[in-house]
């Protein structure tokens, strides 16, 4: 996953700057740029967004499948697709992080729990 | 040669009848365990004391509880649900057709393993089987009638003993048995927290405002009316499956769809540790 994200980070990156959609004399009052650098900035977001809400599912998928999935992982999946339509690109990464974090937390609950019995 | 079939033939039908009644000897040694940690823990409690849960740790809450069930809320739901047992479904035939013992013994019959099916049963899915034998569609589960009609049977099995028997030599059923208890006992959810952390070994002790009931003896009351469920959503019924589901969302787990292995097989091992407790009836909870 750490493979994928960082060309993805890393083309994202390259590509804003190389782009300069904002020469120097940029007048910050007019708004028709500012939008569509934040257009042009979300639409290369997606590839990232996309990456990380398939590692999300995937960590759910396999908590899921031991019966240790967490309940919140699907909410902060939802929250974050509403954050990335809002165009709050840090918000939605910081939500499908912590979903897939949680699903491997699961994971590793499952494993810890695997031999649970009674203890007086 | 006749005399030996005969003694043969006995000494087996008698075997095989003791081997479907017998309680495997490892799940009896839990019960004892169980059972003796929570007599152990409250010395001033009788076996029969646990069916009142908190109430019977404080005697504050006992006077709440008693002024309450001079005058059940949930009585007129408790007839509704008398009398959707008692509706003829569409076919002619009663809830009760799909029972051979009882009306007052169902009850007690649950919840139990199935050899052929291979898994446990509850009596909640066992009135889902029921409409849909008789023709009729399926209920929503957990809440309403389904569990007012459940609450009907827990209210004639009243006095009744619980009798949850896991066959002596029955490979499959001491898994299911302990598919349960290892849920019963696994920590989940974001707060890492088990059935038995609260309900064992935090049982009696406060959190905020409400006493932990001990599991010993919570099998003795369900389906329960509550006045949390009576607050938020529905009548205030719910299945000993719908408390599962709260259980877990409130250590922050995901919830297990009801009448699947995981819940079912939990309820033959938390029913099974109340065994030789008298059914108590519907009753009120907080």
């Amino acid at each position: 996953m750490k493979k994928l994200l960082l060309p993805l980070v890393a083309v994202f990156t390259l590509s804003v700057h190389a782009g300069d959609p904002m020469s120097s004399s940029h007048n910050w009052n007019i708004g028709s740029t500012n939008d569509a650098v934040t257009a042009h900035l979300l639409a290369l977001s997606v590839p990232v967004y996309d990456a990380l809400l398939a590692d999300a599912k995937s960590e759910q998928s396999k908590a899921k499948a031991l019966d240790f999935e967490w309940r919140d992982i699907g909410k902060f999946m939802k929250d974050a697709a509403k954050a990335q339509a809002a165009g709050d690109w840090a918000t939605a990464q910081k939500l499908l992080t912590k979903a897939a974090e949680q699903g491997r937390l699961g994971q590793k609950q499952a494993a810890d729990q695997a031999n649970a019995g009674p203890s007086y | 040669m006749k005399k030996l079939i005969i003694t043969m033939a006995t000494a087996a039908l008698f075997s095989s009848t003791s081997a479907l009644a017998q309680q495997s000897a490892a799940v009896q040694a839990d019960i004892d365990a169980f059972q003796g940690y929570f007599l152990k823990t409250y010395p001033n409690l009788s076996l029969q004391d646990f069916s009142k849960g908190p109430y019977a740790m404080s005697d504050d809450k006992m006077m709440q509880f008693e002024a309450i069930m001079e005058m059940p809320p949930f009585e007129d739901l408790l007839e509704k649900g008398g009398e959707l047992w008692n509706k003829p479904f569409a076919n002619g035939h009663t809830f009760s057709s799909c029972w051979k013992v009882s009306d007052e013994e169902i009850r007690t019959l649950y919840p139990r393993w199935n050899a052929a099916k291979g898994k446990v049963e509850t009596l909640e899915q066992g009135l889902i089987d029921c409409l849909v034998s008789n023709g009729e569609k399926k209920w929503g589960t957990g809440k309403g009638k389904h569990a007012w009609v459940a609450s009907h049977l827990t209210t004639l099995a009243e006095g009744q003993v619980i009798n949850v028997v896991v066959p002596e030599g029955d490979a499959a059923a001491l898994a299911a048995y302990n598919d349960g208890k290892r849920f019963y006992w696994a920590k989940r959810g974001q707060l890492n927290l088990s059935c038995a952390n609260c309900h064992v070994g935090g049982s009696g002790k406060r959190i905020r405002g409400n006493t932990l009931s001990p599991g010993l003896g919570q099998a003795t009351h369900f389906p329960v009316w509550r006045g949390k469920w009576a607050k938020s959503k529905g009548d205030g019924f719910g299945t000993m499956q719908r408390r599962y589901g709260g259980c877990n969302k409130q250590v922050r787990a995901k919830p297990f769809k009801r009448h699947k292995s995981q819940y079912d097989n939990l309820e033959f091992y938390h029913t099974a540790m109340s065994n030789g407790m008298e059914i108590s009836g519907t009753e009120y909870r907080e």
